[in-house]
């Protein structure tokens, strides 16, 4: 170092070593990870099942009639298997050894599929992000995240502790988490079903005539948003929290199943009542607030 | 004559769920949408159960539900509740936890619509503690072979489940002091019986992936 000194003076010799080291950089992790693509044509509504115990897998919709499916590998010990069975294709990241660290056990998957594919999904850690996908999907993770973006079927998810997020939704959406939280953003579903023990909710999104929208938890806050235009019949009851609505609700039309001394309840129709929304928490708090 | 109300209809449940629509109860149901969902419910349960034949849970469990709903003459010879299997001899597998945890709730569910109209403090206190002390008891063992068995390369996973199994944990704590605290509180135990149902859930999926750690 102290010969090459005098001549980093210059900001050009200082540009040229910075980039020497990110090449340097860049060589080492090439040399340690390995970069796979596989291509399978497909027919219309395929069926994509991915299993991952570890790492980010990431899928997006297409315009072509086939998938294709990238990863990258950290480690010698662990490969993924990508194969197709007429029109299913089903990609598999194992371990090839049983002495492997958490580190080297993972798998970063890229999938492009078409938009009308169905995909099955098991991803126990990392995340899970899927985009544009307009077919039925399920997912099962344990601690992994997932973010569904523009998607549209029928919709479910499970999670142990995994946070769950999703923008654009529509079609019929089913959550369960035992602590992950929710977030459901500019939702144009019908139907949806979700529930978390320890986790926080929130409903932003329209309530479409005739839908069904149920969110429970045990405790955390699940907040709702409304427009003064929505048409709902609301029931929100928390055994031991607070219930706050900013709604001017007429009285409902029916008994409740949930109407009793022993909890805080609101139930109430706004404007005519035609999407129902029910919100039941055991010792978290219910927030209906008008959307800003 | 007047509409037939939401407490009629749950009153006439029985008739319903062994096929008597009344002209009533039909534009009951037509009309509300909560007294419709329940009759849907009671439908999607009875069929859950018929189609867990293969279901084996030890029989002392089913034998405590059945004992203590004839004890109190909740059930008839035959009834519509007939739907809810027999059960064998063996231990259930890991595969079939969830399952038996849903024809236990179910059981309860159906307890709880009955002590509804009995409106009896005590024999709601009973029959919840006699529903639930088997479920206890076979979930415990459950667990202890479960956890044992979580020895998977992905230590993120392991403990997630375990973080996760103690969050359930407290929960049903909880619930089931609030149920001895207001046993007629149907929320609290309602929660009570999907707290057990999330433990058997979470149990089995400990099992699969204890079957296939990777």
């Amino acid at each position: 170092m102290n010969v090459l000194r005098p001549v980093l003076t210059s900001r050009a010799a200082k540009a040229t070593t910075a980039l020497g080291t990110v090449l340097l950089c860049a060589g080492s992790v090439v040399a340690s990870s390995r970069h796979v693509e596989k291509r399978f044509k497909v027919d219309a509504h395929p069926i994509v099942t991915v299993h991952n115990p570890n790492g980010t897998l990431t899928i997006k919709a297409w315009s072509r009639p086939e998938v294709k499916v990238a990863f990258d590998l950290q480690s010698d010990k662990v490969d993924v298997d990508a194969e197709q069975s007429g029109n299913r294709v089903e990609v598999n990241a194992h371990a090839l050894s049983s002495n492997i660290s958490p580190e080297e056990f993972r798998a970063d998957l890229e999938l492009f599929v078409p938009e009308d594919t169905e995909l099955q999904i098991h991803n126990d850690s990392g995340s899970v992000d899927v985009a544009d996908v307009m077919g039925d999907m399920a997912v099962d993770t344990v601690a992994a995240g997932v973010d569904l973006q523009d998607a549209a079927g029928y919709l479910t998810i499970k999670t142990v502790e995994g946070s769950i997020k999703c923008l654009r939704c529509a079609g019929r959406l089913e959550i369960t988490s035992v602590s992950g939280n929710i977030k459901l953003l500019e939702m144009r579903s019908y139907n949806v079903r979700a529930q978390t023990w320890a986790g926080d909710m929130l409903f932003d999104g329209e309530f479409l005539p005739n839908g069904t929208y149920r969110l429970k938890n045990y405790s955390g806050l699940i907040e709702v948003r409304f427009s003064p235009a929505d048409s709902i019949d609301l029931s929100a009851t928390s055994v031991r929290g607070k219930v706050d609505s900013q709604a001017n609700l007429d009285p409902p039309r029916h008994s409740r199943a949930y109407e009793s001394k022993f909890s805080h309840s609101l139930f109430g129709v706004l404007n005519q009542g035609k999407a129902k929304v029910e919100l039941v928490s055991f010792d978290g708090t219910i927030n209906i607030h008008k959307r800003e | 004559m007047p509409a037939m109300q939401c407490s009629d209809f749950q009153d006439h449940l029985d008739q319903w769920m062994e096929g008597d629509h009344s002209a009533e109860a039909q534009a009951h149901a037509r009309t509300c949408d909560a007294c419709r969902e329940l009759a849907a419910d009671l439908e999607d349960i009875r069929a859950a159960g018929r189609a867990m034949g293969e279901a084996e849970p030890p029989p002392r469990v089913w034998a405590a539900i059945r004992a203590q709903l004839e004890e109190e003459h909740l059930v008839g010879a035959r009834g519509w509740r007939g739907w809810l299997p027999s059960f064998g001899m063996s231990w259930p597998r890991p595969a079939v936890a969830t399952a038996t945890l849903a024809v236990l709730v179910a059981g309860a569910f159906l307890l709880g619509i009955e002590a509804r109209n009995y409106n009896n403090l005590q024999r709601w206190t009973e029959g919840t503690e006699a529903l639930t002390q088997p479920i206890q008891a076979n979930l415990g063992n459950f667990e202890l072979h479960e956890v044992s068995a979580l020895h998977g390369p992905n230590q993120a996973v392991n403990a997630s489940f375990q973080k996760n199994l103690r969050i359930v944990d407290n929960y049903i704590a909880m619930c089931e002091k609030s149920v001895r605290e207001e046993p007629e509180n149907e929320l609290a135990r309602d929660y009570l019986y999907d707290a057990y149902q999330q433990k058997a859930d979470l149990l089995a999926q400990m099992s699969e992936r204890g079957e296939n750690p990777q």
